[in-house]
């Protein structure tokens, strides 16, 4: 399966220009890929330039990457520890249809859309699911601020 | 090997010597002949036998050489193991023949046989009528030198594992054009244009063409999306997730119960019936292992897809599930009741 690997990371290297908030990079091994999202604007995540590490399986595309956050973020979905994401693509609902640049895209539009119901991030989850939406906005740009906005090295 | 009387090789050809492949040696009832042995291109690669035919459909993405085989007999002075004696032969003759016989076959790029004077000048392009042999080592060399229409070659497909339905197999290996009816060329014709017509579909799992991976087809029940066999069955098989998942399709998440190989992509719903219908109809030929003549119980019921029959040679009836009234008054159904009994699919 490295057949298709392999036509994603050309894939990748072409739409570096058009896809702006989605950088997805691979050095060395086809398997460690890394991409820099761009908070979307809108959010409290606007500014904050996020690393996340997609770990590819050896069965893929028949299982799902792996994917961790390596920027630390205040999402309700996202641990903030160990970065792990929640997101029933990477789970039960994936696909081989699925490649890393759309993982890339649902990850980005995940954090404009959090699923405060099944949170990672219990305080995170709180704070939505008590409606103190001012609450959590400002503490993820708080930490939007403290940890992702040096901005991606080109 | 064969010898005849005179000591000659009259054996066919060994497809796997031709391949530079064969085990067995000196033991090989097939003939070793260093005439049938083929040319190589630069790159060490061995020719792709269907381009001879100018039918490889694999393009670029072939693995052997595109280029026209054009063999010499070796020259009859070079010193050669007793064993394979470069002379012109009795099975040799017969292909000569074979060639000024088949009038009919000439000027199809596939055959061009031209007999020189002498027996050590006889030209040919091998591969052609190789592939007819080696097809069937049992088929008789005057008939794998006749050739197949348009310069197509359909042993690649049946190779690739075409079912019978699409192409009568038997006429393939016979592959003597007078044996051809209109219909058959029909069919054959047709079948091209649906392959050559998928050539540019690409598997939404392995993200190849289809058929540039030599592979065939996996078409799902429920939607049109495109995968090739392998890939399909392979996600459809995963342990780790629920039956629903692998069930549908990756694209559009549409359920499907079952896979139906092709070896080209229907172009409408029509052509996917027939498909779908032939594949089916295939099936039913073959006695389903879990109902084993009645012996076995098959879970998938009377909607099974393989044939039901007994023993005793009668089939196996859908209908009512028997009953019988227990002590209570209730009705029971005698042995397993299954879905398909319900519902009377």
């Amino acid at each position: 399966m490295s057949q298709r690997l392999l036509k994603e990371y050309k894939e990748a290297a072409q739409s570096k220009m058009k896809e702006k908030d989605i950088r997805l990079t691979c050095q060395e091994n086809l398997y460690k890929w890394t991409a820099i999202l761009q908070g979307p604007s809108g959010t409290p995540f606007e500014g904050g330039t996020f690393h996340v590490q997609l770990d590819v399986q050896e069965n893929y595309p028949l299982q799902a990457p792996k994917a961790r956050f390596i920027t630390r973020i205040f999402h309700p979905n996202i641990h903030f520890k160990t970065g792990e994401v929640c997101l029933d693509i990477l789970k039960t609902a994936w696909t081989p249809a699925w490649t890393l640049q759309s993982v890339c895209r649902a990850i980005v539009a995940l954090l404009s859309n959090a699923e405060a119901d099944s949170p990672l991030n219990c305080d995170a989850g709180n704070l939505l699911r008590n409606n103190d939406v001012r609450g959590y906005n400002s503490m993820a740009r708080m930490y939007t601020k403290l940890y992702a906005s040096t901005p991606a090295r080109d | 090997m064969e010898k005849s009387a005179t000591g000659q090789d009259t054996a066919p050809p060994c497809r796997f010597f031709i391949q530079g492949r064969c085990n067995a040696g000196r033991a090989c009832r097939f003939s070793h002949d260093p005439r049938y042995l083929q040319q190589k291109d630069v790159l060490g690669k061995a020719p792709c036998k269907f381009f001879q035919t100018g039918g490889c459909v694999a393009g670029d993405a072939c693995p052997y050489a595109h280029f026209i085989v054009k063999k010499k007999k070796p020259a009859a002075s070079k010193p050669a193991p007793v064993a394979f004696i470069p002379k012109p032969t009795e099975g040799y003759a017969v292909h000569a023949k074979a060639s000024l016989r088949s009038d009919e076959l000439e000027g199809c790029s596939a055959y061009k046989n031209t007999l020189g004077d002498a027996e050590d000048d006889l030209t040919y392009e091998t591969e052609s009528f190789l592939i007819g042999i080696t097809d069937d080592d049992e088929t008789n060399t005057l008939e794998a030198g006749s050739s197949l229409p348009d310069g197509f070659s359909y042993a690649a497909f049946a190779r690739r594992g075409l079912n019978d339905a699409e192409i009568d197999a038997s006429s393939i290996v016979a592959g003597s054009q007078d044996l051809l009816t209109d219909e058959d060329l029909a069919k054959r014709r047709l079948l091209r244009e649906q392959i050559m017509a998928s050539t540019s579909k690409e598997c939404g799992i392995c993200m190849e063409t289809v058929v540039g991976k030599q592979s065939q087809f996996g078409l799902l029940e429920g939607c049109d999306h495109i995968f090739c066999l392998s890939c399909i069955r392979e996600w459809r098989s995963v342990n780790i997730l629920e039956k629903n998942v692998k069930r549908s399709c990756p694209l559009c998440r549409c359920v499907s119960f079952y896979v139906i190989p092709s070896s080209f992509f229907p172009r409408n719903q029509e052509e996917k019936d027939s498909v779908v219908a032939s594949y089916r109809e295939r099936l039913q030929k073959i006695p389903c292992k879990h109902f084993n003549f009645g012996a076995g119980e098959c879970p998938f019921g009377t909607s099974c897809f393989y044939e039901h029959r007994y023993r005793d040679g009668t089939l196996q009836q859908a209908g009512m599930p028997r009953l019988r009234v227990t002590e209570d008054g209730e009705l029971a159904a005698i042995g397993k009741l299954k879905l398909s009994d319900v519902l009377g699919l």
